[in-house]
C-alpha cells in the first residue's frame, strides 16, 4: 500500500469513529434499563448545541425501588452534567414551565428517562412532563387552550 | 462554538497571510537550512565566475578586467552577507499586490466563516420536524461526500493545493459539527473542551495530510489548549499514543515539541497534585487565569529563547508565531468566558482581577517588545492595558465587555499599523470581526434566523468576490475592446 492510498484511507477513520459512536449510543439507549428520575432546573443556551435545560436531580421525589437493591445510584448520576436539548421553537415554553414549577398551585412535575447500566454513566433519553413526553404534554395543553 | 469559529477563521486567515516567496533555488536551500553560510558563499562565487567567464568569452570584458574581477571576487566573497528573507525584499509594487490579494482573501475567509457559523446555528436550532434518524443519515451522507471529494483531489495530483487544504479544513469542521449534532441528539453532557479535544484527535488524519505548516501549528495550539482545559488523568496515555507519530513526522517542528511538553506537564500537574487543594481554582479559573498563566510562561520562554539564541533563529520565529495566535485566542477566551461565567466569578473577583491586570499588562508588552521597532509610545499602550484590565475585571455587563475588548484590540491594531506590521494588523482585525459576530449571535434570539442570515451573508459575499475577481475584469476587458471577444 503506497503512502497516498494509506493517507486517503486514513481520511475515513473519523467517519468510522463517529459512526461507531452513534451505533453504540443507539444500542445503549435501546437496550439498557430505563429509569425515571425527578428533576428541576433552568434553561440556558449554547450556540454550539442549541437550547437545553440544565437540571438537577431531585432524589427526594425519585422512586429508588426501580434500581438494584432499591438504592438510588447517586454516584453514577453525579458523574455527568445534566442537560436535555430541546428544539428552539419549544425552548421558551419549557423554560417558562420550569421557572413556574414551584410557583404554580399545581406544580408541574419534570422527570427524565435515562438508559442506565449499573456502574456506567447513564444516557439521557426522554423528558417527561407530568408523566407525558414533553411534546405530547405541550400539544395537550395547546388543545386544551383551544 | 466559539472555538470552532475562531479555529476556522484563524486557519483561513493565516492561510491567506502566507505570501508565496519568489526565492531563487539558492535562497530556498538557504532558507530551509539545507546549506550553511560558507556553502552559500562558495556556490554564489561559482555562479558569478561562470557568468564572468561567459562575458569574457563573448568579448564583453578584457583579459585584465576579467582577472581583476575574479581576484576581487575571491578576496571579498567571505564578506558576502546572508541574503535577507525574500519577503522583506519585495518591491513596493509587489507589496501592494499582496495587500490587495490579502484583503480579497480576508473577505473570502469572513464569508466562509459566516457560512460555517450559519450551518452550526441551523444545526443548533434542533428542528424537531426532522426525525433523529434522518438528521444522522443526512450528516453521514454529507460527510461521505466531503470525504470522497477530498480523496479525489488528493489522489488527483493536478488539483490545486489550496483546494485540497480548503477541503481538509471543511472535513475538520464537519467533524466538529458531527460531535455537536450527536451530543444534541443523544443529550450528551460532557465538557465542551473535551468535545473540542476529541475533535482535535479525530482531525489528525487531515492535519497529517496538510501541506501547510501554518495549519499544523494552528491545530497544535488548539490541541494544546483543549488538552489542558479538558485534561484528566485518563487522557495522558491517549495523548502519548496520538502525538508520538506526529513528533516523529514533524521532528523539526520545535513549536510542536514545546507545546506538546508544556501541555503534558501542565495536565499532569493538574491531574496529580492540584486535584485536592486547588481543584476548584483550576476548574473555575483555568479557562481564564490558567490560559493567561500559560501565556505568561510562554512569553518568558520566548524571551529566554531570544536572549539565548537570537531573534533570527527559526525556533524563535515559529515560537513567536505561536505566541501571537495564543494571545489573541486568549483575549477572546477571556472575554467570552468572563461574559458567560460572571456569576461564578463574582465571589472570587480578586484573584481574577489580579490575573487579568497582570496578564493584560505583561502580554502586550511582550508582543510590542518582540515586534515593534519604535517603542517611543509604549507607555500609551501600557496605560490602556492597565485601564482596560481594571475596568474589565469588575465589569458585569457582557456587552460593555465586548466594547472594551474591541477598544483594547483597536489600540493594538493601531500600534501594529503604526509600525508597519501587516500580519499583526490583519490578525487583530480578524479577532475584532470574530468578536463582533459573536456578540451579534449572542444578542439575536432565534438560532434559525441567525443561521440562515449568516449563510445568506456568506453566499452573497462569495458571489460578490467571484464577480469582482472574475466577471468584472472580463466586462472591463470587453468594454475596452469595444465589445469584441478576443
Amino acid at each position: 500500500m503506497n503512502k497516498k492510498t494509506f493517507t486517503v484511507l486514513s481520511f475515513f477513520i473519523p467517519f468510522c469513529v463517529l459512526f461507531v459512536w452513534v451505533c453504540y449510543l443507539t444500542y445503549i439507549t435501546t437496550t439498557a434499563q430505563q429509569v425515571i428520575v425527578a428533576v428541576h432546573g433552568f434553561d440556558p443556551r449554547d450556540f454550539l448545541s442549541g437550547r437545553y435545560i440544565r437540571y438537577q436531580i431531585d432524589w427526594d421525589n425519585t422512586d429508588c425501588t426501580q434500581f438494584d437493591d432499591n438504592k438510588c445510584p447517586y454516584a453514577d448520576f453525579d458523574k455527568i452534567i445534566h442537560r436535555y436539548y430541546l428544539p428552539e421553537q419549544y425552548a421558551t415554553q419549557i423554560d417558562k414551565l420550569f421557572s413556574d414549577q414551584i410557583l404554580k398551585s399545581e406544580p408541574v412535575r419534570f422527570d427524565i428517562v435515562y438508559a442506565y447500566i449499573k456502574g456506567q454513566e447513564p444516557i439521557t433519553s426522554m423528558l417527561l412532563i407530568n408523566g407525558q413526553e414533553w411534546i405530547d404534554y405541550l400539544q395537550t395543553q395547546h388543545e386544551r387552550k383551544k | 462554538m466559539f472555538t470552532f469559529f475562531t479555529f476556522l477563521i484563524l486557519v483561513f486567515w493565516i492561510y491567506s497571510l502566507s505570501s508565496k516567496s519568489k526565492d531563487s533555488f539558492l535562497n530556498i536551500l538557504l532558507k530551509q537550512r539545507v546549506i550553511n553560510k560558507t556553502q552559500f558563499q562558495k556556490i554564489y562565487a561559482y555562479e558569478q565566475k561562470k557568468r564572468l567567464k561567459n562575458w569574457y568569452q563573448n568579448g564583453f570584458l578584457e583579459e585584465r578586467q576579467y582577472q581583476e574581477i575574479l581576484r576581487s571576487l575571491d578576496e571579498n566573497i567571505k564578506y558576502l552577507k546572508m541574503p535577507v528573507h525574500p519577503t522583506e525584499n519585495i518591491k513596493n509594487e509587489e507589496k501592494q499586490n499582496i495587500l490587495t490579494i490579502n484583503w480579497l482573501f480576508n473577505f473570502v475567509c469572513f464569508a466562509v466563516g459566516c457560512i460555517g457559523l450559519g450551518i452550526i446555528a441551523v444545526v443548533a436550532a434542533n428542528w424537531n420536524q426532522i426525525p433523529m434518524l434522518l438528521k444522522l443519515i443526512g450528516y453521514f451522507v454529507c460527510f461521505l461526500g466531503l470525504l470522497a471529494w477530498l480523496s479525489y483531489t488528493y489522489i488527483n495530483s493536478s488539483q490545486k493545493y489550496r483546494l485540497k487544504e480548503f477541503l481538509l479544513w471543511c472535513n475538520i469542521g464537519w467533524i466538529f459539527i458531527g460531535i455537536a449534532l450527536i451530543g444534541q441528539l443523544f443529550h450528551l453532557t460532557g465538557n465542551t473542551w473535551t468535545a473540542v479535544f476529541f475533535g482535535m484527535i479525530l482531525s489528525v488524519p487531515f492535519i497529517w495530510a496538510s501541506s501547510f505548516s501554518q495549519s499544523k501549528n494552528i491545530w497544535l495550539i488548539f490541541y494544546g489548549l483543549s488538552a489542558i482545559l479538558s485534561s484528566s488523568q485518563a487522557y495522558a496515555t491517549l495523548w502519548i499514543l496520538m502525538v508520538l507519530p506526529l513528533v516523529w513526522k514533524y521532528k523539526n517542528n520545535l513549536l510542536f515539541c514545546a507545546i506538546w511538553w508544556i501541555t503534558l506537564i501542565l495536565s499532569v500537574i493538574k491531574s496529580y497534585w492540584f486535584v485536592n487543594s486547588l481543584d476548584r481554582f483550576f476548574n473555575l479559573f483555568m479557562p481564564v487565569a490558567g490560559t493567561w498563566m500559560i501565556l505568561t510562561v510562554l512569553l518568558a520562554l520566548l524571551f529566554l529563547i531570544k536572549w539565548s539564541w537570537g531573534a533570527k533563529t527559526a525556533f524563535f520565529k515559529v515560537a513567536k508565531y505561536g505566541f501571537i495566535c495564543l494571545t489573541f485566542f486568549s483575549v477572546f477566551v477571556n472575554d467570552v468566558f468572563y461574559s458567560e461565567n460572571d456569576v461564578v466569578f463574582s465571589s472570587d473577583k480578586l484573584i481574577y482581577s489580579i490575573w487579568g491586570v497582570f496578564a493584560l499588562m505583561v502580554i502586550p508588552f511582550g508582543l510590542i517588545g518582540i515586534f515593534m521597532k519604535q517603542k517611543r509610545h509604549l507607555w500609551h499602550f501600557w496605560a490602556v492595558s492597565v485601564v482596560v484590565a481594571i475596568i474589565y475585571s469588575f465589569l458585569e455587563n457582557p456587552f460593555w465587555g465586548m466594547v472594551l475588548s474591541l477598544i483594547y484590540l483597536l489600540c493594538l491594531a493601531i500600534y501594529f499599523a503604526h509600525n508597519g506590521h501587516m500580519k499583526g494588523f490583519n490578525f487583530v482585525l480578524s479577532v475584532m470581526i470574530v468578536r463582533v459576530v459573536w456578540q451579534y449571535i449572542d444578542l439575536v434570539v432565534s438560532l434559525m434566523t441567525t443561521g440562515i442570515g449568516l449563510i445568506v451573508t456568506g453566499v452573497v459575499l462569495l458571489m460578490g468576490i467571484f464577480f469582482y475577481s472574475y466577471i468584472y475584469p472580463c466586462i472591463v476587458k470587453q468594454i475596452k475592446n469595444g465589445g469584441k471577444n478576443e
